[in-house]
């Protein structure tokens, strides 16, 4: 049995403690970091290690590779800005008001941390499966619908962005342009995706919804 | 029975007379759009529902939903089994085994429909997003063929079918009809069935005509001719020796795209299109036919051979040199379409300086309307007026008329001949399981199977 089927095995309990284990390690642990230091430095990177090792064990490679282009595009944009808070000293939490030098490592934790929590909920979307919501009746089977209507999404973002492509409204990942030009072709499409993919739910939606209900009759006298 | 459906202060149906019986199957083809759905969908007993509360955008789709519905006379059961044209909306779950575990309580039977349907063992575990359109629809079918009920309603579903399976479907549906089922086909592919059938009709959009074979007979010489005449257009042309397209020993695998796909391969693949001449590429569902098309289209790169596109290899094209050399129009154009109307759609062909698309856009899209409001076969022709130029060399149709009503087939091929007429020198793979098109067609056929490539 393959580490993917093991882990959709999992009561539904135990990979909600996995996401929430993973937000809190991830997103949470930085006031610890502060004040342990080494220790939570320590337990940080290993985390971060064993979910990457998970993801790439359930996305493979090139869901790695995928995600890390991804996380690093966004890294490229933040550092940019980040920079300008930094010199700026703009304090990042309400809540608590840090010096110079922790300010600086909670703006330069941030992308790690949020990696993290990438593979974390990635994680937890791989091995969580519709099927464990449906024994909390009518309320799981509309968690399922939801959870349906997700996945849905995500097909269809990826359906729109293979059209955009085919139109050269998309970068092509088969031919050479010039970073610019690609970044840009990137930017341009990325508001056509987002509305195309929300537009095809919309057309969908009200179909599965009344099939939904069919189907939850039918699972009703069966 | 006799129905009638109130739309607000429309009158959608009125007094529909439509003979469904148990044990007998009944016949319902011609035309295909919202009025079609809603139509299967009273006799499936899913209209009309109760909306509290109307959402703004799906207003105009909602309304048809909660319509008044009468039942002046006649047999409606309360609640048939519904498998509707578009198998993902049948779909709840991530897996093929979830789907079964959480949906039957009768997996065997699930599995002996699956298995007739030549879907085996192997797709258990497959993801659901990793099936192909046909291999969806029958799981749908298989799911609600497992169920025993007093009616059966199946719109739209034979042209997600190879000829193999649509056989294999008929046999299950006479045995339900042996078990007084009743069955209500609502298709446009329906020459099959018509010597179970007890009933047929011909729907236009507002009225049903009892035995409508002359109006059908009608629409398939109208077809039969608009195809004959493509075919005569391109003979005077054809040149056997200008190869547009060549497929040199190409071979392709999933595996580095997607995990779970990695049992489809394609295998030293090699045909070639020429100028001038319909090619028919089939095969079973599932068999790769449209990763043919995304391989011409440069969506997936071969892992070994090359495609070769008016003698010049496909990878050094520039997208902008491919787009306007080949159009492609897939089988579900609303994944395709990424305007929001058909303004739009003139206004990005003006910019484009594409004037042969826009002369033809503004021919047949006068007023600009939302995409989401376009029938099947509306979105269609503006996927396929939209994506032409007039130096497209190679037009590949995907299911190009699944889904669209008997009418609006002879007016697509209308539209596709006219096309045809004003290019210079133009080739058209069609995808197809539609045996009715194949037997019109006067072309090249390339079949596919178990990702070998063969010209027939």
């Amino acid at each position: 049995m393959s580490l993917k089927d093991r882990l959709r095995r999992y009561n539904i309990w135990i990979k909600f403690l996995i996401l929430i284990s993973g937000g809190g390690i991830f997103f949470f642990l930085f006031p610890f970091l502060l004040k342990y230091r080494y220790f939570s430095y320590g337990i940080f990177i290993i985390s971060l290690f064993v979910a990457g090792l998970f993801f790439t064990f359930l996305y493979g490679k090139r869901g790695l590779k995928v995600i890390f282009s991804l996380w690093g595009g966004g890294t490229i944009i933040y550092f940019v800005i980040v920079t300008l808070f930094i010199l700026k000293g703009r304090q990042p939490l309400p809540y608590i008001e840090l010096r110079k030098p922790e300010l600086i490592f909670y703006y330069l934790s941030y992308p790690l941390r949020l990696l993290g929590v990438f593979f974390t909920g990635l994680i937890f979307m791989q091995i969580v499966s519709p099927t464990d919501f449906t024994g909390w009746g009518k309320l799981g089977l509309t968690i399922a619908l939801i959870f349906r209507s997700f996945e849905f999404s995500i097909e269809r973002l990826e359906m729109t962005r293979v059209a955009l492509i085919m139109e050269g409204l998309w970068p092509d990942p088969y031919e050479k342009k010039s970073f610019l030009k690609s970044i840009k072709l990137f930017f341009k499409g990325s508001t056509i995706l987002v509305a195309t993919a929300f537009r095809n739910i919309i057309l969908w939606f009200p179909w599965a919804w009344i099939v939904f209900n069919s189907i939850k009759r039918e699972m009703g006298e069966d | 029975m006799v129905v009638s459906y109130m739309v607000g202060s429309e009158e959608l149906f009125k007094e529909l007379k439509i003979d469904i019986r148990p044990g007998t199957l009944t016949l319902i083809t011609g035309y295909e759009g919202m009025e079609t759905y809603i139509l299967s969908g009273i006799i499936a007993g899913l209209f009309p529902i109760e909306i509290d509360e109307f959402v703004e955008p799906l207003n105009e789709i909602l309304k048809y939903f909660n319509g008044k519905l009468t039942v002046h006379s006649g047999w409606l059961p309360a609640g048939a089994v519904y498998v509707g044209r578009d198998p993902e909306k049948h779909i709840l779950f991530s897996r093929v085994y979830e789907e079964i575990k959480m949906r039957s309580s009768k997996p065997d039977i699930v599995l002996d429909i699956m298995e007739t349907l030549g879907m085996g063992e192997d797709f258990i575990n497959r993801k659901i997003s990793t099936l192909s359109g046909g291999e969806m629809m029958k799981l749908a079918l298989s799911l609600a063929l497992a169920k025993k009920s007093e009616l059966y309603v199946l719109h739209g579903i034979f042209g997600w079918l190879d000829k193999t399976v649509k056989l294999q479907l008929t046999k299950i549906l006479i045995q339900r009809m042996q078990s007084e089922s009743g069955i209500v086909v609502i298709d446009e592919e329906y020459a099959h069935l018509l010597e179970f059938a007890s009933k047929s009709y011909f729907f236009d959009g507002k009225d049903i005509h009892p035995d409508g074979q002359r109006e059908l007979e009608q629409f398939r010489i109208k077809i039969s001719n608009v195809i004959d005449d493509i075919n005569a257009l391109l003979e005077e042309r054809e040149d056997k020796n200008n190869r547009k397209l060549v497929f040199r020993n190409v071979s392709f695998s999933y595996t580095s795209v997607d995990k779970e796909r990695s049992s489809f391969s394609l295998k030293g693949a090699s045909f070639n299109i020429c100028n001038n001449r319909i090619y028919a590429l089939i095969g079973r569902n599932g068999s790769g036919k449209s990763t043919v098309a995304k391989l011409i289209c440069r969506v997936h790169r071969p892992d070994s051979g090359e495609i070769l596109l008016n003698g010049r290899a496909l990878v050094k094209y520039t997208r902008e040199e491919l787009v306007k050399e080949i159009c492609y129009v897939g089988q579900f154009p609303e994944h395709q379409l990424v305007y929001s109307s058909t303004g739009e759609y003139k206004r990005a062909a003006r910019k484009n300086r594409n004037e042969f698309s826009f002369n033809f856009l503004q021919r047949y899209f006068k007023e600009s309307i939302p995409i989401s409001l376009l029938s099947p076969y509306q979105m269609k022709v503006l996927l396929l007026l939209s994506n032409i130029w007039d130096s497209t060399e190679l037009i590949i149709l995907d299911e190009p008329t699944w889904g669209i009503g008997l009418s609006e087939k002879a007016e697509f091929y209308r539209i596709l001949k006219e096309i045809v007429e004003s290019l210079d020198g133009v080739s058209i793979l069609i995808i197809t399981h539609s045996s009715e098109l194949l037997e019109n067609l006067d072309c090249s056929v390339i079949e596919i199977e178990n990702g070998v490539i063969r010209e027939v």
